[in-house]
């Protein structure tokens, strides 16, 4: 288990330098100079050229990379140019409320995917089945910047019950949350269906059934369980584009998170801020990857860690 | 020796008049696999309306500078715009109103359409091109090639591809071609890993033992024997692969980094009316339910299309 963990963890450091390698390889085949962008178009050439020697950006490419890796070791990401702080300091502050947003969307589309994709399989063609499967089309269909816009103008323009964005109270935090996780829950619903619906016909469910048990107790305990197993694996791939993905509706929210950080960085051709923004998402995907995996292996005995 | 004696079963009266009426096997038409896919796509009426909502997009997208009232571009300084400078709601001379700067939105979303459905189309083509040359080599050449090609997949899914898209538009600057790049860079991986193992599947077949009996050279038998397999599912990932470039290419023009202004795209459209979103709400609304009612019709053709290439269902 111990060997498994280590060797997921090397795996993610593996993974980190080939993105640091891409990254860097990236930013110097790219057809921008970045001490040109960032003094304008009007600099003079001196103070482009001065530029360039203090950010370090007139040595050999090799030297560069060698110093930037060795700073990355150390947990260094470089100084933002536009924000003019630690890139890390600024991830580290900012990362808590993407952190907040990402988990109180995680646990919403799960409250309401789970019951609904329940309901849905055990009524197949009902109301609530019908309104489910049409939502669910709709719900992955729709741009989350879109959705977020169209509940920000009913609920916070006309409506007045929401703040129209901005970050600290919970009632802030309910539009932005809703935007991403009511499309998810519909989602988890229709994928819960329609492994609940897989599961019907297995041999222990209709044991289940003839030993005469309610068919609510079988859904609910018998079933469930079982078709969980699958939605738990896409948790994992989930959880990771909730943490780095969220950056839309960040910022149409004006959310402060890592996201719509990302996003003025790239506004104003902050390059360490990106690339800083890059590895740590790499980070959090890796680390969530490993969680849910461990995770799934104790909820399912089948699964051999190995 | 009667035919029931060998183990057939046989009616053991006389043929009926039903019997004569309806022979067991009537010789059926020859049916191309094309064909056959349509009669089952047919079937299902969602996906055909979906696809006939497709078709009437792609038809306004290519005929947009013949329909579109005005160049998507001119400014009506004094008659697009209200005495305030507010853009006009939807009226007898602008069908759709106008933007903030008296541009009419018909024609802006016209040609908008153009351009986000070839960026998508283009997109998907290299994508799809992509994950027939990774999965394709991957599961034909196997061992170590296909090792370090599933290494890169793994590595292309866990890294923040958003983020990604971010320095890569930042660093290449934004343009059309920039943006086709970018928003096709992380579609290939999914579908290449399902190729790949379609492929691994089809190298243990009969036909393709019988191919390499025959001395047919590899590279003949990947071209000739076992690709022709994968058009269902490449067929199917295309059009599942529409609303991912879609939405990505709405989402970078929305931020201000996909297709430079003037030029109109949904997503740069949605952007526009942002600012104007309280007194205009239909300059959002408008761009927003196109690329819904889009993304809509990709969907359910995907699926409709999946029904109708099961090969479990052929003939049915």
């Amino acid at each position: 288990m111990l060997a498994y963990i280590l060797r997921r963890l090397v795996w993610i450091a593996i993974t980190l330098w080939g993105v640091s390698l891409l990254t860097f390889a990236l930013l110097f085949a790219g057809p921008t100079d970045a001490a040109r962008a960032l003094s304008g178009a009007r600099a003079q050439a001196a103070s482009v050229e001065m530029l360039r020697e203090r950010l370090g950006l007139d040595r050999p490419v090799h030297e560069q990379y060698v110093t930037y890796l060795g700073d990355l070791v150390r947990g260094d990401l470089g100084e933002s140019y536009y924000f003019k702080r630690p890139v890390a300091d600024a991830l580290r502050e900012r990362f808590p409320a993407t952190a907040q947003l990402a988990l109180t969307i995680f646990v919403l589309a799960v409250a309401l995917g789970v019951p609904l994709g329940v309901i849905s399989s055990m009524r197949r063609g009902g109301v609530i089945d019908r309104v489910l499967m049409v939502s669910g089309l709709v719900a992955i269909s729709i741009p989350s910047f879109l959705f977020g816009l169209l509940l920000l103008y009913a609920f916070a323009f006309r409506l007045k019950l929401f703040p129209v964005g901005g970050y600290g109270s919970p009632a802030h935090l309910i539009l932005p949350a809703l935007t991403v996780a009511l499309p998810w829950a519909a989602w988890y619903g229709i994928v819960l269906r329609s492994n609940m619906l897989d599961t019907v016909a297995l041999d222990y469910a209709r044991t289940a059934a003839a030993k005469g048990l309610r068919p609510r107790t079988i859904a609910w305990r018998h079933l469930l369980p079982n078709a969980l197993l699958s939605v738990v694996t896409m948790l994992g791939m989930d959880l990771a584009v909730l943490l780095t993905g969220l950056a839309l509706v960040e910022y149409i929210f004006g959310w402060p998170g890592i996201g719509w950080q990302a996003l003025q960085a790239a506004q104003r051709f902050d390059v360490p801020m990106i690339m800083g923004s890059v590895l740590f998402g790499s980070l959090l995907i890796g680390l969530a990857n490993l969680i849910v995996d461990l995770i799934y292996g104790w909820l399912d005995p089948r699964v051999r860690i190995s | 020796m009667s035919t029931a004696e060998i183990g057939q079963v046989v009616p053991n009266h006389a043929p009926s008049r039903a019997d004569l009426a309806q022979p067991a096997a009537l010789p059926r038409s020859v049916v191309s696999w094309w064909g056959d896919v349509w009669r089952r796509f047919r079937r299902q009426r969602l996906s055909l309306v979906a696809a006939a909502v497709l078709i009437i997009l792609a038809l306004l997208a290519v005929l947009a500078p013949v329909i579109s009232p005005y160049d998507p571009t001119q400014q009506f300084r004094r008659e697009g715009l209200s005495p305030l400078g507010e853009p006009l709601a939807p009226n007898s001379r602008f069908w759709l109103g106008t933007d903030g700067l008296g541009r009419d939105l018909l024609s802006r979303l016209l040609w908008g359409g153009r351009i986000s459905l070839t960026i998508g189309i283009s997109a998907t083509a290299i994508v799809m091109t992509t994950a027939l040359l990774i999965g394709g080599t991957a599961g034909f050449a196997g061992s170590k090639t296909d090792f370090l090609l599933m290494r890169l997949v793994d590595l292309m899914i866990s890294v923040p591809q958003f983020f990604v898209m971010l320095l890569l538009v930042v660093v290449l600057q934004p343009g059309v071609w920039v943006v086709v790049l970018v928003v096709s860079l992380f579609g290939w991986p999914y579908p290449a890993r399902v190729f790949r193992s379609q492929i691994l599947s089809l190298k243990e077949s009969d036909f393709v033992l019988a191919a390499r009996a025959l001395g047919v050279p590899e590279r003949r038998i990947f071209v000739r024997h076992v690709l022709p397999h994968l058009l269902p599912l490449v067929t199917v990932y295309s059009a599942l692969s529409m609303p991912g470039v879609i939405f990505a290419e709405a989402s970078l023009s929305f931020l201000g980094l996909g297709v430079p202004p003037p030029t109109p795209s949904w997503g740069s459209m949605i952007q526009d009316g942002m600012q104007y979103y309280r007194a205009a709400p239909w300059l959002v609304l408008y761009p927003g339910l196109a690329i819904t009612l889009a993304v809509v019709s990709f969907n359910l053709v995907a699926s409709g299309l999946r029904e109708a290439m099961d090969p479990a269902q052929r003939g049915r």
